[in-house]
């Protein structure tokens, strides 16, 4: 996108991770590249095992064994970060990236009180003295909605609920105010009330704040809610990106169709019959040699079986993994030899 | 690989109206291959030969097993034959390990010995196998009063002082026992071996299965919260089906382990026995009982001692390091 | 609700389900499920909704007596089971659970994972019988016969929740709960179970208890729908009347919370954000168990917990301030 000058906060090249298991190469993720801007917030959508999380792990370096980063380039703010140090990526994670998960209990230590934590970061990574981390500390308590600082701020993690828990983490994800912010299913844990809760603080948030977000979640719910931008991934492909309105209102990808399709609708009048994606999950390790939908697709064509499809620019900014619209395009432009000739 | 749209498709890559032909189901459907998949056994399997020092002694048991079993029948000795004018001998090319004060060959005896400290390991961990894991089981799956009662009996026997109930029943049971055999009731094999080690068996079945019921409970309470057992009941499933089909069945890892590293501490105990003179009877050896009768004369034929001792230390050792193999390979969770 | 109706294939009675916690010396009690009364007509869905903690799969639990009930009655076909021996109606009452991974034992192969209800109540006495049994059960949920002699962890999640799914009807049941089936799958795959449960009541004839916490899918397959708060029930409808005109504050705001996939609604919407957290089940606020979070909340409501009272027809709702 040459003619867009603003400025990336973040440019992922044809990332790719793969994780060598004694079974085989998993490929978890093939190939994704995407953009984003200061401000903006990009969902990552995609059913267990699409690479969703694989693919922002690598953003901060922290992919589990036996994983590995084997191509591609991650350019964030300017500089190139793929293969960073471990003693780099220390001072990255936490600064300029902060990170929040989906069990906050397994993040939190919880030999230490909450204070103590995102006092521990605020140690090393500014050189605020002790009242003004407290101060900060508290800042950041009223920020994210905890009421009663003061006191909560010395309580250990088990004192918090699933929803207070997942504050404090966001409380220590901002403590720096990190250019990045990664959110992997933050609200899957927590029940539809508490999750409204947290879905309206980061929207506020993110007015407030101007920061990246990447959120990755499974639903498609929450992502209408909150991004300005989605990518779909497929079996370790990003299969469709674009802004939120055309991926819910024009999407170009039969799995995205079949998202948006096989979803209950609340407000239905009558009872209308589920329409699922049939078959199941691709085998990762043994994948089909085409596309990867291939097997699942209701619109499969030869070629799909034979040759992965190209990422198709439908757009600006909407990219469609697939070979029908360019199958269309290929009509269209035989037709229009035909005339010519 | 990015197409754009402004450039011709055909300038970017090659097609033909073919291509964009439906497939078939058939096609679709080929292209979900089932893959291998590898079962717990294998993976363990896989986990363990990566494991240099678990194989190793695996060979070393296999070859110890051998030694004591096949052994026997290819020595030209019998373990009790007294050959004359061979009394006392060092090692030499008739008799490797020498021989001891009657005449008796020592590497015959000392695989004959194994072997008995063999039959008496295995046999005593199966005894404590099947008591610990039932107890265990049936401990943990009721829980509550009954639980709490059968636990306090296991803590009772922990806090007996074993060596004194053994020595005790040992002299207790060795009258009644040698009764039972001179009177021919008892089975022919065991009688050979003689009461001493019937005993130990008694000892293990009394004593020793606490342990394993100990690590069997523990394993049945974490068991039991799993939604397959809720499912099981559900399905009117009764305590028996649940412990010998779910539970028992998903402890095998812990229930091999522990077996395994039964088996050398109970060879160990018999040895210990044997050496105090309350293991096997005369003429009948066992590797305890060869290192006692070597003490005598210690200073002027250490090898007697050192031919069965040697013997005793490979096979707790390899025992011990395959146990520990095996615990890495069924239970790859403990490690990391 | 008490009326005497040959019609309901389950009616609970004040029903309650007490957890003791031992804390010291002193004993304290979970209610997880307080005084719930609920009938369930033959052949329909009673969808079950509500947060972690409010009781519902307790409930469920308790109805099939997988948990002892601690007071109240279960009618099943009009006889009080609630002590009944349960093995007999094992067979009529069966269960699909929420965790397609941890609800089959991984050690049995999915030929006897199916079987074993067939050997528990010895329904064959042929062992091909059973095979073929086992392998009709297995095609029924859209699975195949090769499949018999594969372990569960060669199938993904929605293959396993089948695989539960053939479990439960080999017994051949009138009553299935199902206790959050679809939560742990992928969209694409919920569609496809949700697909299957709806084919199988339409040819056999179930009656299923649908528990899960995703209303709009509780809404898609429920005839009627009960909502629970804190082991209460605290409104209980058709499924449309729910959606249209709910009448407990919390039903309100629960429907409000649900994210719409929806990118214009979702811009447009003006959700009401439920203050506070859930309280805790062992230590519950008196009166009403809502009003803390309540934004309509009275002196009333702390003095005495609302009764389930009938506005409209078959619209039932536990609260003080409804104006009708």
């Amino acid at each position: 996108m040459a003619e867009n000058k603003s400025k990336n906060l973040l440019e992922v090249k044809d990332l790719e991770v793969s994780f060598f298991t004694y079974a085989g190469e998993v490929k978890a993720v093939r190939s994704i590249s995407y953009e984003l801007k200061p401000g903006e917030v990009m969902g990552i959508v995609g059913e267990s095992g699409s690479g969703k999380s694989v693919s922002s792990y690598a953003l901060m370096g922290i992919i589990p064994e036996p994983g590995k980063v084997i191509g591609g380039n991650i350019i964030f703010d300017g500089k190139d970060i793929t293969n960073l140090s471990e003693k780099e990526r220390l001072k990255m994670r936490g600064k300029d990236i902060g990170m929040i998960f989906q069990d906050p209990m397994t993040s939190l230590n919880p030999v230490f009180t909450v204070g103590n934590q995102i006092n521990e970061s605020l140690k090393k990574h500014t050189n605020l003295n002790k009242e003004e981390r407290t101060a900060r500390i508290i800042e950041l308590f009223r920020l994210v909605g905890i009421n009663q600082p003061e006191k909560r701020m010395n309580q250990y993690p088990h004192e918090f609920s699933g929803g207070m828990r997942q504050r404090v983490m966001i409380a220590m994800a901002l403590a720096c105010n990190p250019k990045l912010l990664i959110a992997d299913e933050p609200t899957t844990a927590l029940d539809v009330t508490i999750q409204a809760q947290i879905v309206e603080l980061l929207k506020e948030l993110k007015t407030k704040i101007n920061m990246g977000i990447i959120f990755i979640t499974h639903d498609l719910g929450v992502i209408a809610d909150i991004c300005d931008k989605v990518a779909v991934m497929y079996a370790g492909n990003i299969i469709e990106t674009g802004s939120i309105d055309e991926i819910f209102y024009e999407p170009k990808h039969p799995y995205t169709w079949g998202l948006l399709r096989s979803m209950p609708k609340l407000n239905a009048e009558e009872h209308e019959r589920l329409v699922p994606i049939e078959g199941n999950p691709v085998d990762l390790i043994n994948p089909p040699k085409g596309c990867a939908f291939a097997p699942r697709c209701k619109h499969c064509m030869k070629i799909c079986l034979e040759k992965k499809p190209p990422a198709y620019n439908i757009s600006s900014g909407h990219d469609a993994l697939c070979w029908l619209p360019i199958k269309d395009e290929y009509e269209k432009e035989v037709k229009n030899n035909g005339k010519s000739e | 690989m990015k197409l754009q749209k402004n450039n011709l498709l055909s300038m970017q890559i090659k097609l033909s109206p073919e291509d964009f032909e439906p497939a078939t189901k058939q096609e679709q459907e080929d292209l979900n291959k089932l893959t291998a998949n590898t079962s717990y056994w294998k993976d363990a399997w896989r986990r363990l030969k990566q494991n240099k020092i678990a194989m190793i002694s695996l060979v070393v048991i296999i070859l110890f097993i051998i030694f004591a079993f096949v052994g026997p029948s290819l020595s030209p000795y019998t373990y009790d034959q007294q050959v004359r004018g061979d009394e006392n001998m060092a090692p030499n090319l008739k008799h490797l390990f020498g021989t001891d004060q009657l005449g008796r060959d020592l590497l015959t005896r000392v695989m004959v010995g194994s072997r008995i400290s063999i039959i008496i390991g295995v046999g005593s961990a199966l005894i404590v196998l099947i008591i610990g894991s039932l107890y265990g089981s049936i401990a943990g799956l009721l829980g509550g009063v009954t639980d709490n009662i059968m636990m306090r009996i296991v803590e009772i026997i922990y806090s007996v002082p074993d060596i004194l109930i053994i020595i005790l029943l040992q002299i207790v049971i060795k009258e009644p026992l040698q009764k039972a055999f001179d009177s021919g009731s008892a089975l022919g094999w065991l009688q050979k071996l003689g009461p001493g080690i019937v005993a130990i068996f008694i000892v293990y079945g009394l004593l020793y299965w606490v342990g394993m019921a100990r690590i069997v409970r523990g394993q049945v309470l974490q068991l039991k919260q799993m939604e397959y057992i809720n499912a099981a009941s559900a399905l009117g499933a009764n305590n028996k089906r649940l412990i010998l089909k779910h539970l028992l069945p998903n402890c095998i890892g812990t229930l091999i382990i522990t077996t395994m590293l039964q088996i050398p501490s109970a060879i160990f105990t018999e040895s210990f026995l044997s050496f105090l003179g309350l293991g096997v009877s005369v003429p009948m050896a066992s590797l305890g009982s060869l290192a006692s009768e070597a003490l005598n004369g210690v200073q002027s034929y250490p090898y007697r001692l050192l031919f069965p001792a040697i013997a005793i230390s490979i096979i707790i050792l390899a025992f011990n390091l395959f146990g520990d193999g095996l615990r890495d390979a069924l239970d790859p969770k403990m490690k990391k | 609700m008490g009326s005497q109706n040959n019609e309901n294939l389950i009616e609970i009675k004040n029903l309650k389900k007490y957890f003791p916690i031992k804390s010291g010396f002193k004993t304290s009690n979970v209610k997880a499920v307080d005084d719930v009364s609920l009938f369930i007509k033959k052949g329909e869905t009673l969808g079950l909704v509500g947060e972690s903690g409010c009781g519902k799969t307790t409930l469920g639990r308790t109805i099939l007596r997988l948990h002892e009930p601690s007071g109240g009655q279960i009618l099943y076909n009009g006889t009080d089971i609630t002590k009944a021996n349960m093995h007999p109606l094992r067979r009529k009452m069966q269960i699909i659970f929420q965790d397609p991974y941890a609800s089959l034992d991984p050690r049995m192969t999915v030929g006897d994972i199916v079987g074993e209800p067939l050997d528990i109540h010895k329904m064959f006495q042929n062992k091909k019988d059973r095979q073929e049994k086992i392998y009709s059960l297995l095609e029924t949920v859209g699975l195949n016969r090769e499949h018999a002699n594969r372990f569960p962890h060669e199938f993904s999640g929605g293959q396993r929740q089948r695989i539960g799914i053939a479990r439960a009807l080999a017994v051949e049941p009138e009553f299935i709960v199902c206790d959050e089936p679809v939560s742990a799958l992928d969209v694409s795959i919920q569609a496809q179970i949700v697909n299957m449960l709806e084919d199988l009541q339409a040819e056999k004839g179930f009656t299923y208890l649908f528990i899960a916490h995703d209303l709009s899918i509780v809404k898609h397959i429920s005839n009627r729908i009960g909502v629970m708060y804190l082991g209460h029930l605290v409104e209980l409808t058709e499924s449309k009347e729910l959606y249209r005109n709910p009448l407990h504050p919390y039903t309100q705001t629960l429907l409000s919370a649900i994210p719409i996939a929806d990118p214009k609604t979702s811009r447009s919407k003006n959700r009401i954000v439920l203050e506070g957290d859930i309280p805790s089940p062992l230590n519950p606020p008196s009166g009403c168990p809502f009003r803390t979070r309540c934004p309509h909340a009275t002196e009333r409501c702390a003095q005495e917990r609302p009764e389930l009272k009938e506005y409209g027809s078959g619209h039932f709702a536990a609260c003080h301030n409804i104006k009708q």
